[in-house]
């Protein structure tokens, strides 16, 4: 039989793989209204937007409820904080994937325009990542997970290159600039979709080494060494 | 790094046949506040105990190894128990005030070794009293009964107690369990107080307060030291399943 606090977590653990589901979901949808121009499916995808936020609301008292009645330690402790963060973050790829069907009536139309920038082959990755996200999270697999952030960086890169590309057409050609200016809002989103993506395998990471990889740029773990030297120095006065 | 003030080597521990401790090995610091924790029956209260040999109190006991503090082996022959508790004091689950007054149960200690000037003991009362956080409260009412004071109060009363005779160590058998959380409160800023001056080892069963009040968290199962380690560590990312499973409350 499970504790009041394992039940708990055990409800918390369901509710982040729920929200990755119906996330996932949604960018799948969203990925096939640009394609293909299945414009009904944007209904679903405001259905399912709705439905994040309320998980989204659920997860900030379940873990608050949790913190104030279990006083929760070590792996669950770390669990919990990550849970929050995932939460807030899948919240925004959901909001995300709403924006890019408000922007893909215009695109969907020109299906050769999507050819040339590549873009279904980098929908297609970007769906294969959160299918391995998923499996990071709920595997604890932090190795996948690295993984996952290396890839999400060479997306970035790809998005980048994307960009460039359509920025350079626009000022060619001042008749693409309404279609453009959607594309462009497009790779946006897409780039901040899979830093989210990358946020939340840093948390996997997190919960599964008790390591915090994010900011690298700014020497986290350099920072850490520093202050436990400095601790020391301090034991010793 | 701080100095080690104990260090237990070898460390077994027998009531008649029953092995309650099974070859620990511990550095403890100076200055620092170390905690023991685990189920009730691992040993941890006993392995206290015999830092201070409070155990010989018992009949039928042995021990094998050997629990240095400051470099001498305090289970050599030559070694006076009375001395040696003088230097390592302790402090218990219930407080125990002598049926004396609050002064009388401070001076009690030093009056014992000798000191017998009013003056000084005077002195040695009222710092005492301030080093325990009761000087305050008890600084009115030092000719009344320490048992007239409340629960929280007489347990920084026998800290006074302990801290009159200028111990170096001072063990905790879990000083706050029958307080109320104002009253332990108290008792654990003044263990992060005291720590300035005293080497504290303390024995909890909440976890709550091992995480707040100690620098090293030492889990004991079954007789043993499963793991030691930086608080921070053991309550963050503890290197054995075992230990994060009884500091989460998975068992024990």
């Amino acid at each position: 039989m499970q504790t009041y606090f394992e039940s708990e977590l055990t409800k918390l653990r369901k509710r982040i793989a729920k929200m990755l589901n119906l996330t996932t979901g949604q960018i799948d949808k969203s990925f096939q209204v640009l394609l293909n121009g299945d414009m009904e499916m944007i209904s679903q995808i405001k259905s399912d937007e709705n439905k994040v936020d309320k998980l989204d609301i659920k997860i900030d008292k379940l873990c608050q409820r949790i913190f104030a009645l279990a006083q929760p330690v070590a792996g669950d402790l770390r669990f919990i904080m990550a849970s929050l963060r995932i939460g807030t973050e899948m919240e925004r790829i959901s909001d995300m994937a709403y924006e890019i069907t408000q922007r893909s009536e215009s695109v969907s139309q020109y299906p050769e325009i999507l050819s040339r920038y590549e873009m279904p082959g980098l929908l297609d990755q970007i769906r294969k990542l959160f299918t391995q996200l998923n499996e990071a999270f709920s595997n604890n697999n932090s190795m996948l997970a690295y993984e996952i952030i290396g890839r999400c960086k060479e997306r970035e890169e790809d998005c980048k290159t994307i960009f460039r590309d359509i920025v350079t057409q626009m000022t060619k050609k001042s008749n693409v600039i309404v279609i453009a200016t959607d594309l462009i809002l497009i790779i946006r989103n897409l780039e901040r979709i899979i830093g989210h993506m990358e946020n939340i395998a840093e948390s996997v990471i997190f919960i599964a080494d008790a390591k915090i990889v994010r900011h690298p740029r700014l020497g986290a773990g350099k920072e850490q060494a520093n202050q436990e030297a400095a601790e020391e120095v301090k034991d010793k006065e | 790094m701080k100095d080690s003030k104990v260090n237990v080597k070898n460390l077994s521990f027998f009531y008649g046949s029953n092995q309650a401790l099974k070859d620990i090995n511990m550095v403890i610091l100076e200055k620092q506040v170390t905690a023991f924790i685990g189920p009730s029956g691992c040993g941890k209260s006993t392995f206290l105990r015999t830092l201070n040999r409070m155990n010989d109190l018992i009949d039928n006991i042995r021990v094998e190894g050997e629990v240095l503090i400051d470099d001498v082996n305090i289970y050599d022959k030559n070694i006076d128990v009375v001395n040696l508790r003088k230097k390592v004091g302790m402090i218990f689950q219930k407080s125990n005030p002598f049926a004396k007054s609050i002064y009388d149960n401070i001076a009690y200690g030093p009056r014992i070794n000798g000191v017998n000037n009013k003056k000084k003991l005077d002195e040695i009362v009222e710092t005492s009293l301030k080093q325990a956080a009761i000087w305050e409260e008890a600084k009115d009412r030092l000719h009344m009964s320490a048992l007239s004071l409340s629960g929280g109060q007489q347990q920084r009363i026998c800290i006074a107690r302990t801290l009159a005779v200028n111990p170096e160590i001072i063990l905790m058998d879990e000083p706050a369990s029958a307080l109320d959380p104002l009253s332990t409160a108290k008792i654990e800023e003044l263990i992060h107080e005291l720590k300035k001056i005293y080497t504290i080892i303390i024995v909890t069963h909440n976890m709550q307060q091992a995480a707040r009040t100690s620098d090293f968290t030492a889990f004991f199962y079954l007789g043993e030291l499963v793991e030691m380690d930086k608080t921070k560590t053991i309550f963050t990312n503890p290197g054995k399943k075992q230990t994060e499973d009884y500091i989460s409350g998975r068992f024990g």
